[in-house]
Protein backbone atom coordinates (compact mmCIF):
# COMPACT_ATOMS: atom_id res chain seq x y z
CA UNK A 1 0.00 0.00 0.00
CA UNK A 2 1.39 3.81 -0.91
CA UNK A 3 1.37 5.76 1.67
CA UNK A 4 -1.47 8.32 2.49
CA UNK A 5 -1.06 11.01 0.59
CA UNK A 6 -1.98 14.59 1.97
CA UNK A 7 -1.30 16.58 -0.35
CA UNK A 8 -3.26 19.06 -1.86
CA UNK A 9 -3.80 20.96 -5.05
CA UNK A 10 -5.56 24.13 -6.11
CA UNK A 11 -7.67 25.42 -9.48
CA UNK A 12 -7.45 29.37 -8.96
CA UNK A 13 -9.99 30.80 -11.72
CA UNK A 14 -10.12 34.91 -11.84
CA UNK A 15 -12.79 36.08 -13.73
CA UNK A 16 -15.73 38.17 -14.24
CA UNK A 17 -17.79 38.97 -11.08
CA UNK A 18 -21.38 37.98 -13.14
CA UNK A 19 -19.22 34.13 -14.41
CA UNK A 20 -17.89 33.60 -10.35
CA UNK A 21 -20.82 31.17 -9.61
CA UNK A 22 -20.64 29.77 -13.10
CA UNK A 23 -16.74 28.84 -12.55
CA UNK A 24 -17.82 27.34 -8.84
CA UNK A 25 -20.29 25.69 -10.43
CA UNK A 26 -17.76 24.22 -12.96
CA UNK A 27 -14.81 23.41 -10.46
CA UNK A 28 -17.76 21.43 -8.08
CA UNK A 29 -18.36 19.33 -10.95
CA UNK A 30 -14.92 18.97 -11.95
CA UNK A 31 -14.79 17.02 -8.40
CA UNK A 32 -13.50 19.96 -6.28
CA UNK A 33 -13.83 19.15 -2.33
CA UNK A 34 -15.08 22.75 -2.01
CA UNK A 35 -14.98 25.87 -3.89
CA UNK A 36 -14.41 29.69 -1.97
CA UNK A 37 -16.04 32.55 -4.15
CA UNK A 38 -13.55 35.74 -2.73
CA UNK A 39 -15.32 38.92 -4.28
CA UNK A 40 -13.06 41.98 -5.18
CA UNK A 41 -14.09 44.67 -2.59
CA UNK A 42 -14.03 48.35 -2.21
CA UNK A 43 -14.24 48.81 1.42
CA UNK A 44 -15.55 52.36 2.50
CA UNK A 45 -14.04 54.58 4.96
CA UNK A 46 -17.73 55.59 6.03
CA UNK A 47 -18.55 55.62 9.91
CA UNK A 48 -20.52 52.68 9.75
CA UNK A 49 -17.67 50.87 7.41
CA UNK A 50 -19.73 49.15 4.64
CA UNK A 51 -18.31 47.67 1.99
CA UNK A 52 -19.32 46.76 -1.72
CA UNK A 53 -18.63 43.94 -3.68
CA UNK A 54 -17.01 45.57 -6.94
CA UNK A 55 -17.85 44.56 -10.49
CA UNK A 56 -15.38 46.18 -12.64
CA UNK A 57 -12.42 44.11 -11.05
CA UNK A 58 -12.07 40.08 -11.39
CA UNK A 59 -13.44 37.97 -8.63
CA UNK A 60 -11.14 34.87 -7.38
CA UNK A 61 -12.77 31.80 -7.30
CA UNK A 62 -10.47 28.91 -5.61
CA UNK A 63 -11.12 25.35 -5.84
CA UNK A 64 -9.75 22.34 -3.49
CA UNK A 65 -8.68 18.76 -4.71
CA UNK A 66 -7.36 16.37 -2.42
CA UNK A 67 -4.54 14.02 -4.15
CA UNK A 68 -4.27 12.16 -6.48
CA UNK A 69 -4.67 14.93 -8.74
CA UNK A 70 -2.82 13.82 -12.17
CA UNK A 71 -2.88 14.93 -15.41
CA UNK A 72 -6.64 13.93 -16.24
CA UNK A 73 -8.37 15.18 -13.12
CA UNK A 74 -6.45 18.78 -14.58
CA UNK A 75 -8.14 17.80 -18.30
CA UNK A 76 -10.85 17.45 -16.16
CA UNK A 77 -11.22 21.07 -14.91
CA UNK A 78 -10.30 22.38 -18.34
CA UNK A 79 -12.94 20.87 -19.49
CA UNK A 80 -15.83 21.52 -16.99
CA UNK A 81 -14.86 25.25 -17.14
CA UNK A 82 -14.86 24.58 -21.25
CA UNK A 83 -17.89 23.72 -21.17
CA UNK A 84 -19.53 26.22 -19.35
CA UNK A 85 -20.46 30.23 -21.31
CA UNK A 86 -18.81 32.56 -19.89
CA UNK A 87 -19.61 36.40 -20.11
CA UNK A 88 -15.89 37.34 -20.17
CA UNK A 89 -12.49 35.31 -20.46
CA UNK A 90 -11.12 34.00 -17.13
CA UNK A 91 -7.82 33.12 -15.64
CA UNK A 92 -7.16 30.21 -14.80
CA UNK A 93 -4.21 28.81 -12.62
CA UNK A 94 -3.81 25.44 -10.77
CA UNK A 95 -0.96 24.43 -8.31
CA UNK A 96 0.01 22.25 -5.54
CA UNK A 97 -1.29 23.90 -2.45
CA UNK A 98 1.41 24.59 0.84
CA UNK A 99 1.72 21.97 2.76
CA UNK A 100 0.16 23.51 5.94
CA UNK A 101 -1.60 22.33 9.82
CA UNK A 102 -4.37 25.08 9.10
CA UNK A 103 -5.79 24.03 12.45
CA UNK A 104 -2.62 25.63 14.08
CA UNK A 105 -1.61 28.12 11.12
CA UNK A 106 -4.03 30.81 11.95
CA UNK A 107 -2.29 31.17 15.81
CA UNK A 108 0.78 32.83 14.25
CA UNK A 109 -0.86 36.15 13.70
CA UNK A 110 -1.54 36.93 17.46
CA UNK A 111 0.92 37.15 20.16
CA UNK A 112 1.47 38.09 23.66
CA UNK A 113 0.76 42.03 23.73
CA UNK A 114 1.80 44.92 26.99
CA UNK A 115 -0.53 47.18 27.16
CA UNK A 116 0.20 50.46 28.96
CA UNK A 117 2.19 50.00 32.04
CA UNK A 118 0.67 46.38 33.77
CA UNK A 119 -1.62 45.09 31.42
CA UNK A 120 -0.59 42.00 28.72
CA UNK A 121 -3.16 40.02 27.04
CA UNK A 122 -2.05 36.28 26.12
CA UNK A 123 -3.07 33.95 23.95
CA UNK A 124 -3.67 30.72 25.98
CA UNK A 125 -1.14 28.71 23.86
CA UNK A 126 1.42 31.19 23.98
CA UNK A 127 3.24 30.48 27.43
CA UNK A 128 4.13 33.42 29.32
CA UNK A 129 5.97 34.64 32.77
CA UNK A 130 4.11 36.79 34.96
CA UNK A 131 5.95 39.50 36.15
CA UNK A 132 5.30 41.47 39.65
CA UNK A 133 2.40 43.69 39.18
CA UNK A 134 1.31 42.73 36.27
CA UNK A 135 -1.92 41.55 35.01
CA UNK A 136 -2.50 39.24 32.38
CA UNK A 137 -5.66 38.17 30.43
CA UNK A 138 -6.04 35.47 28.39
CA UNK A 139 -7.91 35.58 25.25
CA UNK A 140 -8.40 32.99 22.43
CA UNK A 141 -9.31 34.97 19.39
CA UNK A 142 -12.57 33.97 17.50
CA UNK A 143 -15.81 35.09 16.30
CA UNK A 144 -16.17 38.22 18.45
CA UNK A 145 -14.67 41.71 18.15
CA UNK A 146 -11.71 42.27 20.64
CA UNK A 147 -9.36 39.66 19.81
CA UNK A 148 -6.61 42.23 21.37
CA UNK A 149 -6.06 42.67 18.21
CA UNK A 150 -7.11 45.92 17.05
CA UNK A 151 -5.87 49.42 17.81
CA UNK A 152 -9.14 50.70 19.46
CA UNK A 153 -9.03 47.55 22.18
CA UNK A 154 -5.60 48.68 22.63
CA UNK A 155 -6.65 51.99 23.49
CA UNK A 156 -9.58 51.40 25.40
CA UNK A 157 -7.65 49.07 27.54
CA UNK A 158 -4.65 51.57 27.80
CA UNK A 159 -7.32 54.15 29.05
CA UNK A 160 -9.06 51.75 31.72
CA UNK A 161 -5.74 51.22 32.93
CA UNK A 162 -4.60 54.91 33.19
CA UNK A 163 -8.35 55.51 34.77
CA UNK A 164 -9.64 52.85 36.68
CA UNK A 165 -9.35 53.36 40.30
CA UNK A 166 -9.76 50.09 43.19
CA UNK A 167 -13.52 49.17 43.21
CA UNK A 168 -14.81 51.62 40.21
CA UNK A 169 -18.08 50.32 39.04
CA UNK A 170 -17.56 49.68 35.36
CA UNK A 171 -19.94 49.52 32.94
CA UNK A 172 -19.42 48.15 29.41
CA UNK A 173 -21.48 48.88 26.49
CA UNK A 174 -20.80 46.60 23.30
CA UNK A 175 -18.69 44.17 25.10
CA UNK A 176 -17.92 41.73 22.26
CA UNK A 177 -15.22 39.20 23.30
CA UNK A 178 -15.64 40.99 26.69
CA UNK A 179 -11.99 41.75 26.81
CA UNK A 180 -12.94 45.49 28.45
CA UNK A 181 -15.20 43.80 30.77
CA UNK A 182 -12.71 41.01 31.92
CA UNK A 183 -9.45 43.15 31.66
CA UNK A 184 -11.47 46.25 33.67
CA UNK A 185 -12.45 43.25 36.94
CA UNK A 186 -8.48 41.93 36.76
CA UNK A 187 -7.52 45.54 37.40
CA UNK A 188 -9.46 46.18 40.42
CA UNK A 189 -12.98 47.48 39.42
CA UNK A 190 -15.56 46.29 41.88
CA UNK A 191 -18.96 45.76 39.88
CA UNK A 192 -18.46 45.29 35.88
CA UNK A 193 -21.64 45.17 33.86
CA UNK A 194 -21.46 44.28 30.55
CA UNK A 195 -23.76 44.54 27.70
CA UNK A 196 -24.07 43.55 23.83
CA UNK A 197 -26.75 43.58 21.64
CA UNK A 198 -25.64 40.07 19.86
CA UNK A 199 -26.61 37.43 22.35
CA UNK A 200 -24.35 34.78 20.70
CA UNK A 201 -21.56 37.01 21.71
CA UNK A 202 -22.39 37.92 25.34
CA UNK A 203 -21.61 33.89 25.77
CA UNK A 204 -18.25 34.12 24.34
CA UNK A 205 -17.61 36.83 26.43
CA UNK A 206 -19.00 34.88 29.56
CA UNK A 207 -16.55 32.40 28.88
CA UNK A 208 -13.59 34.38 28.25
CA UNK A 209 -14.26 35.76 31.96
CA UNK A 210 -14.55 32.23 33.16
CA UNK A 211 -11.43 31.20 31.64
CA UNK A 212 -9.76 34.41 33.48
CA UNK A 213 -11.44 33.40 36.72
CA UNK A 214 -13.47 36.56 37.11
CA UNK A 215 -16.82 34.73 35.42
CA UNK A 216 -19.17 35.43 38.61
CA UNK A 217 -17.39 39.20 39.21
CA UNK A 218 -18.79 40.05 35.87
CA UNK A 219 -22.42 40.37 35.08
CA UNK A 220 -23.24 39.92 31.16
CA UNK A 221 -26.59 39.87 29.44
CA UNK A 222 -28.01 41.31 25.93
CA UNK A 223 -28.68 44.67 25.21
CA UNK A 224 -27.67 48.19 25.19
CA UNK A 225 -28.53 51.28 26.68
CA UNK A 226 -31.89 53.04 26.35
CA UNK A 227 -34.49 50.62 25.30
CA UNK A 228 -32.33 47.91 25.27
CA UNK A 229 -31.36 47.76 29.04
CA UNK A 230 -31.62 44.08 30.29
CA UNK A 231 -31.87 44.66 33.92
CA UNK A 232 -35.06 46.24 34.67
CA UNK A 233 -34.19 46.69 38.44
CA UNK A 234 -31.17 48.42 37.81
CA UNK A 235 -31.10 51.83 36.64
CA UNK A 236 -28.08 52.71 34.14
CA UNK A 237 -26.62 55.41 35.97
CA UNK A 238 -23.91 55.76 38.65
CA UNK A 239 -21.29 54.16 37.41
CA UNK A 240 -17.67 55.55 37.62
CA UNK A 241 -16.12 53.88 33.91
CA UNK A 242 -18.39 54.07 31.15
CA UNK A 243 -16.95 52.06 28.00
CA UNK A 244 -18.01 51.81 24.39
CA UNK A 245 -15.93 50.93 21.89
CA UNK A 246 -18.48 50.64 19.32
CA UNK A 247 -18.40 53.35 16.33
CA UNK A 248 -18.78 57.06 15.56
CA UNK A 249 -22.37 56.50 14.64
CA UNK A 250 -23.92 54.24 17.75
CA UNK A 251 -21.77 56.93 19.93
CA UNK A 252 -23.89 59.30 18.61
CA UNK A 253 -26.89 57.58 18.53
CA UNK A 254 -25.79 56.48 22.64
CA UNK A 255 -23.81 59.43 23.85
CA UNK A 256 -26.83 60.94 25.95
CA UNK A 257 -27.46 57.53 27.51
CA UNK A 258 -23.24 57.32 27.79
CA UNK A 259 -23.53 60.22 29.76
CA UNK A 260 -26.13 59.56 32.02
CA UNK A 261 -24.99 56.21 32.59
CA UNK A 262 -21.76 57.69 34.35
CA UNK A 263 -21.95 59.19 37.81
CA UNK A 264 -21.03 63.08 38.18
CA UNK A 265 -17.52 63.34 37.85
CA UNK A 266 -17.66 59.67 36.45
CA UNK A 267 -15.50 59.03 33.01
CA UNK A 268 -16.78 57.95 29.59
CA UNK A 269 -14.30 56.16 27.11
CA UNK A 270 -15.46 56.07 23.58
CA UNK A 271 -13.76 54.78 20.71
CA UNK A 272 -14.21 52.33 17.74
CA UNK A 273 -14.09 55.35 15.13
CA UNK A 274 -11.45 56.72 12.63
CA UNK A 275 -9.43 60.46 13.38
CA UNK A 276 -11.54 61.81 10.70
CA UNK A 277 -14.35 61.48 12.31
CA UNK A 278 -13.16 62.67 15.89
CA UNK A 279 -14.55 66.15 15.50
CA UNK A 280 -18.02 64.16 14.85
CA UNK A 281 -17.65 62.27 17.77
CA UNK A 282 -16.21 64.67 19.89
CA UNK A 283 -19.26 66.89 19.46
CA UNK A 284 -21.23 64.08 19.95
CA UNK A 285 -20.12 63.77 23.68
CA UNK A 286 -20.45 67.68 24.52
CA UNK A 287 -23.62 67.80 23.62
CA UNK A 288 -24.27 65.04 25.98
CA UNK A 289 -22.76 67.10 29.28
CA UNK A 290 -19.23 64.92 28.92
CA UNK A 291 -15.97 67.20 28.78
CA UNK A 292 -13.19 65.50 26.93
CA UNK A 293 -9.78 64.80 29.27
CA UNK A 294 -7.61 62.92 27.02
CA UNK A 295 -7.84 62.26 23.12
CA UNK A 296 -5.62 58.81 21.88
CA UNK A 297 -5.04 57.45 18.51
CA UNK A 298 -3.16 54.75 17.34
CA UNK A 299 -3.18 54.14 13.26
CA UNK A 300 -5.99 55.63 11.98
CA UNK A 301 -8.15 55.10 15.09
CA UNK A 302 -8.91 57.60 17.87
CA UNK A 303 -10.56 57.09 21.50
CA UNK A 304 -11.55 59.60 23.54
CA UNK A 305 -11.94 59.86 27.47
CA UNK A 306 -14.46 62.50 28.39
CA UNK A 307 -15.83 63.55 31.81
CA UNK A 308 -19.29 63.89 33.35
CA UNK A 309 -19.58 67.64 34.17
CA UNK B 1 -16.67 47.56 18.07
CA UNK B 2 -15.09 49.04 15.75
CA UNK B 3 -15.93 46.24 12.73
CA UNK B 4 -14.06 47.50 9.94
CA UNK B 5 -14.41 44.71 6.91
CA UNK B 6 -10.72 43.32 6.10
CA UNK B 7 -12.20 40.31 3.83
CA UNK B 8 -15.41 38.31 2.63
CA UNK B 9 -15.82 35.61 1.19
CA UNK B 10 -18.30 32.61 -0.12
CA UNK B 11 -17.45 28.99 1.14
CA UNK B 12 -19.09 26.46 -0.84
CA UNK B 13 -18.56 22.83 1.45
CA UNK B 14 -20.88 19.87 1.85
CA UNK B 15 -23.53 20.72 5.40
CA UNK B 16 -21.64 19.54 8.35
CA UNK B 17 -18.69 18.63 6.92
CA UNK B 18 -15.97 21.75 7.52
CA UNK B 19 -12.58 20.87 8.65
CA UNK B 20 -9.35 22.54 8.98
CA UNK B 21 -8.07 20.93 5.73
CA UNK B 22 -8.36 22.74 2.17
CA UNK B 23 -10.67 24.57 1.01
CA UNK B 24 -11.06 26.32 4.57
CA UNK B 25 -7.94 26.64 5.65
CA UNK B 26 -6.65 27.65 2.42
CA UNK B 27 -9.30 29.98 2.40
CA UNK B 28 -9.46 30.95 5.66
CA UNK B 29 -6.07 30.51 7.36
CA UNK B 30 -4.48 33.30 5.67
CA UNK B 31 -6.72 35.84 7.31
CA UNK B 32 -6.03 34.68 10.98
CA UNK B 33 -9.00 33.44 11.72
CA UNK B 34 -10.01 30.81 14.40
CA UNK B 35 -10.36 27.61 11.94
CA UNK B 36 -11.65 25.65 14.61
CA UNK B 37 -13.88 27.98 15.43
CA UNK B 38 -15.70 28.13 12.43
CA UNK B 39 -15.45 24.47 11.26
CA UNK B 40 -17.75 23.67 14.78
CA UNK B 41 -20.11 26.61 14.66
CA UNK B 42 -20.71 25.65 10.36
CA UNK B 43 -21.36 22.20 11.07
CA UNK B 44 -23.28 22.79 14.13
CA UNK B 45 -25.31 25.12 12.17
CA UNK B 46 -26.08 22.48 9.31
CA UNK B 47 -25.78 19.52 11.06
CA UNK B 48 -29.71 18.94 9.65
CA UNK B 49 -28.86 20.00 6.17
CA UNK B 50 -27.71 18.24 3.00
CA UNK B 51 -25.84 19.20 -0.21
CA UNK B 52 -23.65 21.95 -0.42
CA UNK B 53 -24.82 24.93 2.18
CA UNK B 54 -22.49 28.19 1.17
CA UNK B 55 -21.32 30.27 4.43
CA UNK B 56 -20.77 34.16 3.40
CA UNK B 57 -17.92 34.95 5.82
CA UNK B 58 -16.98 38.13 6.71
CA UNK B 59 -13.56 38.94 8.21
CA UNK B 60 -12.94 41.88 10.44
CA UNK B 61 -9.81 44.07 10.91
CA UNK B 62 -9.20 42.13 14.17
CA UNK B 63 -9.25 39.27 12.60
CA UNK B 64 -12.99 38.12 14.34
CA UNK B 65 -15.84 37.23 11.66
CA UNK B 66 -18.95 36.24 11.58
CA UNK B 67 -20.81 33.84 8.86
CA UNK B 68 -24.34 33.56 7.67
CA UNK B 69 -25.77 30.58 5.48
CA UNK B 70 -27.06 31.21 2.04
CA UNK B 71 -29.10 29.20 0.07
CA UNK B 72 -28.02 26.39 -2.30
CA UNK B 73 -26.04 27.59 -5.15
CA UNK B 74 -28.49 28.15 -8.37
CA UNK B 75 -26.64 25.42 -10.70
CA UNK B 76 -27.15 22.65 -7.75
CA UNK B 77 -30.78 23.61 -7.69
CA UNK B 78 -31.11 23.54 -11.16
CA UNK B 79 -29.64 19.98 -11.42
CA UNK B 80 -31.82 18.53 -8.60
CA UNK B 81 -34.94 19.69 -10.61
CA UNK B 82 -33.12 18.31 -14.45
CA UNK B 83 -32.98 15.21 -12.90
CA UNK B 84 -28.81 15.77 -13.92
CA UNK B 85 -26.56 13.80 -11.73
CA UNK B 86 -23.48 15.66 -11.11
CA UNK B 87 -21.04 12.94 -10.08
CA UNK B 88 -19.33 12.33 -13.88
CA UNK B 89 -20.11 15.41 -15.66
CA UNK B 90 -17.07 15.50 -18.01
CA UNK B 91 -18.88 18.01 -20.38
CA UNK B 92 -22.44 19.70 -18.65
CA UNK B 93 -23.15 20.28 -22.26
CA UNK B 94 -23.52 16.03 -22.73
CA UNK B 95 -25.80 15.95 -19.47
CA UNK B 96 -27.91 18.89 -20.79
CA UNK B 97 -32.01 18.65 -19.12
CA UNK B 98 -35.00 20.45 -19.07
CA UNK B 99 -37.07 22.37 -16.75
CA UNK B 100 -40.11 24.08 -16.76
CA UNK B 101 -41.19 27.42 -15.99
CA UNK B 102 -42.96 26.71 -12.86
CA UNK B 103 -39.76 25.29 -11.46
CA UNK B 104 -37.76 28.36 -12.78
CA UNK B 105 -39.74 29.89 -10.86
CA UNK B 106 -39.45 28.12 -7.23
CA UNK B 107 -35.68 27.75 -7.87
CA UNK B 108 -35.50 31.86 -8.34
CA UNK B 109 -37.82 32.34 -5.42
CA UNK B 110 -35.93 29.95 -3.04
CA UNK B 111 -32.52 31.87 -4.21
CA UNK B 112 -34.14 35.79 -4.29
CA UNK B 113 -32.96 36.48 -0.55
CA UNK B 114 -29.86 36.30 -1.60
CA UNK B 115 -29.69 38.39 -4.87
CA UNK B 116 -29.24 41.66 -5.94
CA UNK B 117 -32.82 41.95 -6.67
CA UNK B 118 -36.15 41.97 -5.21
CA UNK B 119 -37.90 41.56 -8.08
CA UNK B 120 -38.91 37.62 -9.10
CA UNK B 121 -39.40 38.16 -13.04
CA UNK B 122 -35.41 39.71 -13.07
CA UNK B 123 -34.79 36.71 -10.70
CA UNK B 124 -36.14 34.54 -13.10
CA UNK B 125 -33.77 35.89 -15.87
CA UNK B 126 -30.68 35.65 -14.14
CA UNK B 127 -31.28 31.71 -12.99
CA UNK B 128 -32.10 31.18 -16.88
CA UNK B 129 -29.03 32.34 -17.65
CA UNK B 130 -27.47 29.83 -15.03
CA UNK B 131 -29.23 27.22 -16.42
CA UNK B 132 -28.44 28.25 -20.27
CA UNK B 133 -24.80 27.87 -19.30
CA UNK B 134 -25.60 24.48 -17.91
CA UNK B 135 -27.09 23.33 -20.87
CA UNK B 136 -30.04 23.27 -19.12
CA UNK B 137 -33.30 24.29 -21.04
CA UNK B 138 -36.46 25.90 -19.43
CA UNK B 139 -39.64 24.87 -21.53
Amino acid sequence: MSPRDDRWYEAIVRADARDADTAADALSVAGAAGVSIEPALRIMDGADFQYEERMDVPWTVRASFPAPFEASHEQAVRDALAARTFVAPYELEIREAALVDWAEEWKKFYRTQHIGGRLVVRPSWEPYEEKPGEVVVQLDPGAAFGTGEHATTRLCLAAVEAHLRPDDRVLDVGSGSGILAVASRMLGAGQVHAVDIDAETVAVAIENAERNEVGEQIEFAAGSLGPDWPWPARAPEGYDLVLANISSLVIGRLASHLAAAARPGGLVVASGFIQRDADEVRGHLAEAGLVQIEYATEGEWGCFVARRG
Amino acid sequence: MAKKVRHVLTLQIKAGTANPAPPVGTALGPHGINIMEFCKAYNEQTKAMTGIVPAKITIFEDRSFQFVLKTAPASDLLRRAAGIDKGSAKNVQDKAGTITMKQLREIAETKLPDMNTTDIEQAMRIVEGSARSMGIEVK
